[in-house]
C-alpha cells in the first residue's frame, strides 16, 4: 500500500513537475499579483490585525538538553514566541496574508529571529475553491498549520514525536483546497507543492580534533514538498489522511552518509570509517535523496464529553542514516468547564535499518592499545551522532484552563523513556541518548489578540 | 358580558405577548441585492465557509463579543456560544483562510451598513428593524 502510494505520488509528480521555467514564471504572477494589491486604493481594502503569544516555561530533571533547549536549568526558549497578522480582504475573491513571528531561531540555538512566516495571496472564485500563492505552513499534520497558536488547542506541547519527526515548516509554493459539502459533511482536499529552506540540527557530543568540536551543528537543506491532504469534518470529529513526497537538497561539508565502511585491522577487530580523513575505503553519502511521508489522524468525540485525538506518521526515506521512522499519539482529553485534562502516550521510532546502523557504530569500540584509537573511537561516536534515529516513547499528563475564549493556561508533566537512541537528547561527551528517563514538566500562557 | 370580556382580553394579551416573542427574535437582514437564505447558509456565511449566495458576493458583519444580540445570533443561527464561535475563528485566522466577520458597535450601524453596503448582512433583534430593510431570514 506504501509503494502504491508512493506511486502514485510520483507519477503526480511528473505531471507537474516544475521547471526552474515554472518557478519564474509562478513568482512573476505572485509579484504581478503582489504589485495589483498594493495598487489598489487603500480605502477599499478591508485591513484586520491580530496577534499571538506563547509564554511557556519548561524544565527537566537531566543536565543535558532534551529537544534543544529543555534541561534542570528551566527554560523559556522552547515553547515561547510572538506573532503578528495582517489579513487584506480587496474583494470577496482576493486577499492578501502577512505573518511574522519572533522564536527561537531554527539555524542556531543563541539566536531570537524575526522571520516572515506567511505572506501569501488568496484566491477563492467560489465557495467550493481556495487557491493560495505564497508562503504558509503546509497541511502534514491536525495542528500543523496553527501550531504557533497556542490559544487553539489543549496540549501544552504537541507530541515531538509526531511533530517533530517530520517538521513541517513554512514554504513557498502554491496551495489548492477544494471543498464538497456531503450530508453533514464537509470533506476538503488539499494539495500543495511548496518548498522551503530547513536545517537539520546534529548534536555532536565529542571532540574530534581536527574534525569537528562538541556541539550543535546545522546543515541547511531546500526540500521541495507536494502532497495531498484530505480531510472529512463531521460536526467535531475531523479525520484526515495525506501522502508527500520530498526532494531535500543538502549544502555544505555534512553530507548525509548511506553507510559506514568496516575497516578490518584484525580478526574481530576493527572499526567504522565515519570520516574520510580515517583510512579506508571512504564513506559513501549523498547530498539529495527522495522521500515521502504518510500521514492518518482522527480528532473524535467519543461520547460521555471525551475527546480522542490520533495522529500516525509514516516517513519513508531511502538513506539509513536519515530519517526512516514512524511515529504517532493517542490522546484522552475531557473538557470539564474551563478545564481541559487529558493523557497521552506518543511513540518514535526509526526502522530497523537505520537503528542497526547506529547501534553498529555507537557500539564499536577499538581497543585502546592501538594507536589513535581514541580518535578513532570518537569518530565513531560522532558518526553515530549522524544518524537521525529515535527510539523513544512519551506518557504525558496535562491540563489547559482556559481563562476567556482568547487565552490559555496550560501544564503538562511528561516522562520521556528511550530505547537505543533519540536524537532530540543532546549527549554528554562520552555519553549516550539510549536508556534515558526523561521528567518534563511544563508550564505556558497562551494568548491571541 | 362578563365572559365575553374575559375573552377580549385574554385574546388582547396573548396577542400582545405573542408580539413580544417576535419582537425580541433574531433577524438577519441584507442589503437590497441580497437573497433570502435559510439557517443552514447563514450559518454557512457566518463561518466563511460561503462568500457567495446565489451568485451574490456576501459580506456579513457582526456586533461586538458580549452584547446579548450577537449571543443569541450565534445560539439560533450558528449553534454555538462565544467561545466556541471565537476559538472557530482562530483556528481559521491562522490556517489563512480569512478574517472573523467586522464587528460593529450597535444594531444603528450594522443597519446602516447594511443599506449602504452591496453583499452586506447583518442580524439585529425584530424590534430594531425600520421600514424598508430586507429581512432575508428569520428564526
Amino acid at each position: 500500500m506504501v509503494s502504491q502510494g508512493r506511486k502514485i505520488i510520483m507519477n503526480l509528480y511528473r505531471r507537474v513537475a516544475f521547471t526552474a521555467t515554472d518557478r519564474k514564471k509562478l513568482m512573476a504572477g505572485l509579484w504581478a499579483a503582489l504589485s495589483a494589491v498594493v495598487a489598489q486604493p487603500v480605502q477599499a481594502v478591508d485591513f484586520a490585525f491580530s496577534g499571538f503569544a506563547t509564554v511557556g516555561f519548561a524544565q527537566s530533571d537531566q543536565e543535558y538538553n532534551y529537544q534543544r533547549f529543555v534541561n534542570k536549568q528551566g527554560t523559556f526558549k522552547r515553547d515561547s514566541m510572538f506573532g503578528i497578522q495582517m489579513d487584506a480582504k480587496l474583494d470577496n475573491e482576493f486577499g492578501v496574508t502577512v505573518q511574522g513571528k519572533l522564536a527561537p531561531a531554527l539555524n542556531n540555538d543563541q539566536d531570537v529571529e524575526a522571520t516572515i512566516t506567511r505572506a501569501f495571496l488568496s484566491w477563492r472564485p467560489t465557495n467550493d475553491w481556495l487557491v493560495r500563492i505564497g508562503r504558509l505552513h503546509a497541511p502534514v499534520y491536525l495542528n500543523s498549520e496553527h501550531l504557533d497558536v497556542g490559544v487553539t488547542y489543549d496540549f501544552a506541547r504537541l507530541p515531538a514525536e509526531v511533530y517533530a519527526s517530520v517538521p513541517s515548516t513554512d514554504a513557498d509554493g502554491i496551495y489548492v483546497a477544494k471543498t464538497w459539502n456531503v450530508d453533514d459533511s464537509e470533506v476538503t482536499l488539499n494539495g500543495y507543492w511548496a518548498s522551503a529552506k530547513m536545517p537539520y540540527r546534529y548534536y555532536f557530543r565529542d571532540n574530534v580534533p581536527p574534525l569537528l568540536s562538541s556541539g550543535a551543528y546545522f546543515v541547511s537543506t531546500r526540500q521541495s514538498a507536494r502532497g495531498l491532504i484530505l480531510t472529512v469534518q463531521q460536526d467535531d470529529n475531523i479525520f484526515m489522511v495525506g501522502a508527500h513526497d520530498i526532494d531535500t537538497k543538502i549544502f555544505g561539508n555534512l553530507l548525509m552518509p548511506t553507510s559506514y565502511p568496516y575497516v578490518n585491522l584484525l580478526p574481530g577487530v576493527g572499526y567504522y570509517q565515519t570520516a574520510n580523513l580515517l583510512p579506508g575505503p571512504g564513506v559513501l553519502s549523498v547530498d539529495n535523496f527522495r522521500s515521502q511521508a504518510y500521514f492518518m489522524a482522527a480528532d473524535m468525540r467519543v461520547g460521555q464529553g471525551f475527546r480522542v485525538v490520533g495522529e500516525y506518521v509514516r516517513s519513508v526515506v531511502p538513506v539509513a542514516a536519515g530519517p526512516d521512522s514512524q511515529g504517532g499519539y493517542l490522546a484522552l482529553l475531557k473538557p470539564i468547564g474551563a478545564w481541559t485534562p487529558y493523557v497521552s502516550l506518543a511513540r518514535l521510532v526509526s526502522m530497523s535499518r537505520t537503528r542497526d546502523m547506529y547501534n553498529k557504530v555507537n557500539g564499536n569500540t577499538l581497543p585502546s592499545k592501538y594507536f589513535g584509537s581514541d580518535l578513532i573511537n570518537a569518530a565513531q561516536r560522532a558518526g553515530a551522532d549522524g544518524i537521525i534515529a529515535y527510539d523513544q516513547s512519551t506518557w504525558a499528563i496535562g491540563t489547559s484552563y482556559r481563562i476567556n475564549p482568547t487565552s490559555k493556561l496550560k501544564a503538562e508533566w511528561a516522562q520521556t523513556r528511550t530505547g537505543d537512541m533519540s536524537q532530540f537528547i543532546d549527549v554528554p561527551p562520552g555519553g549516550t541518548s539510549g536508556k534515558q528517563v526523561i521528567n518534563v514538566f511544563s508550564l505556558s500562557y497562551n494568548v491571541v489578540f | 358580558m362578563n365572559t365575553t370580556l374575559k375573552l377580549i382580553s385574554l385574546a388582547v394579551s396573548s396577542a400582545l405577548a405573542c408580539a413580544q416573542v417576535h419582537a425580541d427574535e433574531i433577524v438577519v437582514i441584507g442589503n437590497g441585492n441580497v437573497p433570502k437564505m435559510d439557517a443552514a447558509t447563514v450559518q454557512k456565511v457566518y463561518t466563511g465557509k460561503f462568500t457567495s449566495v446565489s451568485g451574490v458576493s456576501v459580506t456579513p458583519v457582526g456586533l461586538k463579543p458580549g452584547t446579548a444580540t450577537r449571543n443569541r445570533f450565534l445560539q439560533d443561527f450558528l449553534n454555538q456560544d462565544e467561545e466556541k464561535y471565537t476559538a472557530y475563528w482562530t483556528v481559521r485566522r491562522y490556517i489563512g483562510k480569512g478574517a472573523p466577520p467586522t464587528e460593529l458597535a450597535s444594531a444603528v450601524d450594522v443597519i446602516n451598513y447594511v443599506k449602504n453596503t452591496p453583499g452586506a448582512l447583518g442580524y439585529i433583534i425584530e424590534a430594531e428593524l425600520t421600514p424598508g430593510l430586507n429581512v432575508i431570514a428569520r428564526r
